[in-house]
């Protein structure tokens, strides 16, 4: 949002301000799970940190997910689950679903033969 | 023994091959198509342009009909390979279409000539020393294809680098912010990059020929726009009299020409002088004459 008297006169979309959330939550369970990996061999750590940051991702897109998901009931209890497998498996779920929506889809740009002037000059339309 | 072709059978490297052989679709679908080889003196332009059509045309390529030097040479020739059925053409010497001179009635038709040269299917290779002395039309327009920039020459073989048309566009565009234009060559990664053989020393010699012919037309143009030498007809506009009265009075006043260039004779500027003041001698004598009849 424009806020003047903050001197922040360039909006940013309420859209990109959830992106960069999601992201974040996406990216905190990555680092849970990478946490719980190096421990794992010698302790054995229980799964707080890891059902709390895939929960919370969970429901930074909870919505969506009633939407669009299927099965979202078996999810919403596998998302709470403190079994490790089970939260890595949900977390892969909510990653495909990311991607699926174009929400961290990165590969998206055409490869085409670079070699080729034509090829290129017919991918950037000219 | 020089080598003038590699193992595959091309005087120059498969990729380019490659590109050219979708310059070649594109004309068979009646789109225009234009290659423009750049670089600096004596690095090869003419070489690789006569390598590329020989290759286009799919045979050695006729040097009389399908080179031209400078742009009426150009005009005609185009004519010439459209009703030969020829597939390319050259133009050589290309410096004289440039931004400068772009607002000429020569360039404004040459510009003309390139928006609706697709019409006779032909690809036209442009040699030029520099890209951007280029009309921005022909980039906007999107007529040129393919840009070869030739650099580093030596006695057996040369260098190209190939840029699309969209690469294009960011050459012409570094290069009207660089100091030194050849950096923008520097800065834009090329599509593809290769070499090239020196033609057969047979072919080279009749190049030779051809174009010392064409560079000595071209000095010969030069001197006459630097020296401002005039036409008959120029005179004739110039002091508002006939063909004829022009051709007489030089006559009479055995006033020969400066200089002689393709059968058209050119005088200096103070015989325009000679001849205005001949004319205003005959002028006030025919006055006279009416007045005494008056009288």
């Amino acid at each position: 949002m424009v806020d003047f008297n903050a001197e922040a006169t360039v909006s940013s979309s309420a859209i990109d301000i959830l992106r960069i959330l999601i992201l974040q939550r996406r990216n905190d369970v990555i680092d849970s799970i990478e946490s719980y990996k190096k421990i794992e061999k010698h302790t054995d750590p229980d799964t707080t940190i890891v059902m709390s940051r895939v929960f919370s991702l969970f429901l930074e897109i909870q919505a969506m997910l009633k939407r669009k998901y299927k099965e979202y009931d078996e999810l919403e209890k596998d998302a709470k689950s403190d079994d490790y497998e089970t939260l890595l498996k949900t977390f892969l779920i909510l990653n495909e679903f990311l991607d699926n929506n174009r929400l961290t889809r990165i590969d998206t740009r055409n490869v085409y033969d670079s070699t080729r002037t034509s090829s290129e000059d017919s991918e950037k339309g000219l | 023994m020089k080598r003038t072709h590699y193992d595959h059978g091309l005087p120059f490297t498969k990729k380019l091959a490659e590109n050219l052989d979708d310059q070649k679709d594109r004309i068979k679908t009646n789109k225009a198509s234009m290659i423009v080889i750049d670089g600096q003196v004596g690095e090869g332009k003419t070489t690789l342009a006569i390598e590329v059509a020989d290759y286009i045309q799919g045979s050695p390529i006729d040097l009389k009909d399908q080179l031209a030097l400078g742009g009426g040479d150009f005009t005609k020739k185009l004519k010439l390979c459209f009703a030969k059925k020829h597939v390319v053409l050259i133009y050589d010497e290309a410096g004289d279409f440039n931004k400068r001179g772009s607002l000429t009635k020569f360039n404004a038709m040459i510009n003309r000539v390139f928006e609706t040269f697709r019409a006779f299917n032909i690809i036209v290779i442009l040699c030029l020393p520099s890209l951007q002395s280029l009309d921005n039309t022909l980039f906007d327009k999107g007529i040129l294809r393919l840009t070869l920039h030739v650099h580093g020459r030596s006695m057996t073989t040369g260098h190209y680098k190939g840029y699309s048309l969209y690469r294009s566009n960011y050459i012409q565009h570094r290069m009207s912010k660089s100091v030194v234009k050849q950096q923008a060559y520097g800065m834009v990664r090329p599509n593809f990059y290769g070499h090239f053989l020196d033609l057969p020393k047979d072919r080279a010699k009749e190049l030779d020929r051809i174009s010392t012919k064409g560079k000595i037309d071209i000095l010969e143009e030069g001197e006459i726009l630097y020296h401002g030498f005039l036409t008959k007809r120029d005179m004739m506009l110039r002091v508002d009299r006939s063909m004829t009265w022009v051709h007489e009075k030089l006559k009479d006043l055995l006033i020969t020409p400066k200089k002689i260039f393709k059968n058209r004779h050119y005088y200096t500027e103070d015989v325009v002088e000679r001849l205005a003041a001949v004319a205003v001698t005959e002028k006030n004598k025919e006055k006279n004459t009416q007045t005494n009849e008056g009288k």
